[in-house]
């Protein structure tokens, strides 16, 4: 893709709902962030904390999905320089995020694009995301630091 | 109050397996690359403080601690096979209330990640810490 391409994008990028977030997902994010809070794993810890009967699924899960999300429509991830998200809601175990967004060709002056993205459950909305990217294939993505060092011992 | 506190820097290797797990975690694909996302495990894994740490630092549990907000601001994508070193600092802990919620603290984080010398990434979080 080069910089022309990008009036080739569509200002409104196609709604996209991901399968159901299940416990196996949130136990999998627990173990890699090593998160203490039991409201991802244990129900009744949820309920202790007057949040329902479900377990609450991890902000960096919507996150995650958002920025994939995003990532369908401009190529992928390795353009992104900046991120934020807003969290709005819980989401909660078994739940589907359905993302929806635009792209705003003209929001940037250095030739990135920026992008607005939502996210919600059955129209309940749950985080709402900005992104600025540039476009793949721009020199600037040709910078990151060859991928050829190996150290470090740390396992999960 | 404003809670300004910093921390010893810490370190983590992010390794192939790393960005596999949190790739398949993420509904991300080989072919998008590395998710940002994946800077909020650096952050937890590697700041000098461990999260369970830090919360006990707020004088509060992990089961009152809610993810408010999230910024990252990169230098470039992240790369499996790089050791990355993590400052963290507290910037600002402000009370509020809340309808639904009550009392609470909007806790705003700062971790600035480094690949060796360089600057990889600025992150920035708000915790909500239930107060009632």
């Amino acid at each position: 893709m080069t910089d022309s391409d990008a009036t080739a994008l569509p200002a409104t990028m196609a709604p996209f709902s991901f399968p159901p977030v299940g416990a196996d997902t949130m136990r999998l994010v627990a173990a890699l962030m090593d998160d203490p809070n039991p409201i991802h794993l244990d129900a009744s810890a949820a309920a202790a904390a007057g949040l329902g009967d479900r377990t609450v699924v991890q902000g960096p899960v919507t996150f995650g999905y958002l920025l994939e999300f995003a990532a369908r429509s401009i190529g992928g991830m390795d353009g992104i320089r900046h991120a934020s998200i807003r969290f709005l809601g819980n989401v909660f175990d078994g739940d589907r995020l359905t993302c929806c967004g635009s792209i705003d060709h003209a929001a940037s002056p250095d030739a990135r694009i920026a992008l607005h993205c939502e996210a919600n459950v059955g129209g309940r909305p749950v985080a709402a995301m900005w992104i600025e990217s540039a476009l793949p294939g721009r020199d600037e993505l040709n910078t990151a630091p060859p991928n050829n060092v190996t150290n470090g011992n740390l396992e999960l | 109050m404003s809670g300004h506190r910093t921390f010893p820097r810490g370190e983590f290797a992010l390794q192939d397996h790393h960005v596999a797990l949190w790739s398949e975690a993420m509904a991300t694909p080989p072919a998008h690359g590395v998710s940002p996302s994946i800077a909020l495990l650096l952050c937890f894994r590697g700041a000098g403080m461990s999260i369970s740490g830090i919360i006990a630092e707020l004088d509060t549990t992990p089961r009152d601690v809610l993810f408010g907000e999230i910024s990252i601001d990169l230098d470039g994508a992240f790369r499996p096979g790089r050791t990355y070193s993590i400052e963290t600092e507290i910037t600002g802990i402000e009370r509020k209330h809340g309808r639904s919620i009550g009392a609470f603290d909007k806790v705003t984080l700062r971790y600035t990640l480094f690949d060796g010398a360089c600057r990889a990434a600025i992150v920035t979080q708000t915790w909500i810490v239930s107060r009632d």
